[in-house]
């Protein structure tokens, strides 16, 4: 059941990242950068083409042809990738047909 | 009541919303945009997201890293997608400043199958929802009735 945490047991599980107020940052920071690479598509679109990009404060930290060689990127600069925003500059909007897959767990 | 608000996005104007996801007995987290999909059983972390898992030290997710259960599924064009599956909690900011969790057990792609498709926020979350999508209003809300 979903629940709202108490400020105790959101900074006890939050504790290994930062407590809460990281974690708002880091949701905070992440949904501007959101908004920034949807208000920039195609700026990112003409200066990338089909390239993946990493952003982070509005900022285009790293671009390549694969989300991999991205993340590497980022990582070898000393970025934190698990807040950044990894955005693909289609230059064709791709249209998806997702079918339903059948999923085994075991 | 707790409330998050979400976005439409991409050219397409897809719903997402954004979320922390930790997956505490891995020690990782990461910020991830989940595409709103009623269709979807379970929640998915896709390639794209998994790559971005992170530990407190700012050590990315091993490539070789074990989850607690391993899961199958025909992919595109007849391939074979492998998913690991690992409980998790999910963070979300609501509009009145606090923060919902929501524990879920989710499906995390271990091979790049679906590299462009994001990750999912499934039925397994949604269903403790009220939902308002409201595209030409611009205007995307899930209400969760919180204990």
């Amino acid at each position: 059941m979903p629940r709202i945490l108490s400020k105790e047991e959101a900074e006890e599980l939050l504790e290994p990242f930062g407590g809460v107020e990281a974690s708002l940052k880091r949701m905070r920071e992440y949904n501007a950068d959101v908004k920034y690479a949807d208000a920039h598509r195609d700026e990112l679109r003409r200066l990338y083409p089909d390239q993946w990009v990493g952003i982070r404060h509005k900022t285009v930290l790293a671009h390549a042809d694969t989300a991999e060689e991205v993340v590497q990127a980022l990582d070898e600069a000393g970025e934190d990738a698990s807040v950044t925003v990894l955005h693909h500059a289609s230059v064709e909007e791709p249209r998806w047909i997702l079918v339903p897959r059948p999923v085994w767990r075991g | 009541m707790a409330r998050v608000r979400g976005y439409f996005t991409d050219g397409v104007r897809r719903p997402y919303v954004n979320a922390e996801v930790v997956l505490p007995r891995l020690g990782v987290v990461g910020e991830i945009a989940l595409l709103v999909d009623t269709g979807s059983d379970s929640t998915i972390i896709h390639w794209r997201d998994r790559l971005r898992l992170q530990t407190s030290d700012g050590q990315l997710l091993a490539a070789n890293t074990v989850f607690q259960d391993g899961t199958e599924a025909p992919g595109i064009a007849g391939s074979h997608v492998q998913y690991g599956s690992e409980n998790a909690v999910i963070f979300f900011d609501t509009e009145e400043g606090n923060q919902l969790l929501v524990p879920v057990r989710v499906d995390i792609e271990l091979a790049p199958a679906t590299q462009e498709v994001p990750s999912l926020l499934g039925r397994d979350v949604l269903s403790e929802a009220r939902m308002d999508f409201n595209m030409p209003a611009d205007d995307l809300v899930l209400d969760w009735a919180v204990a």
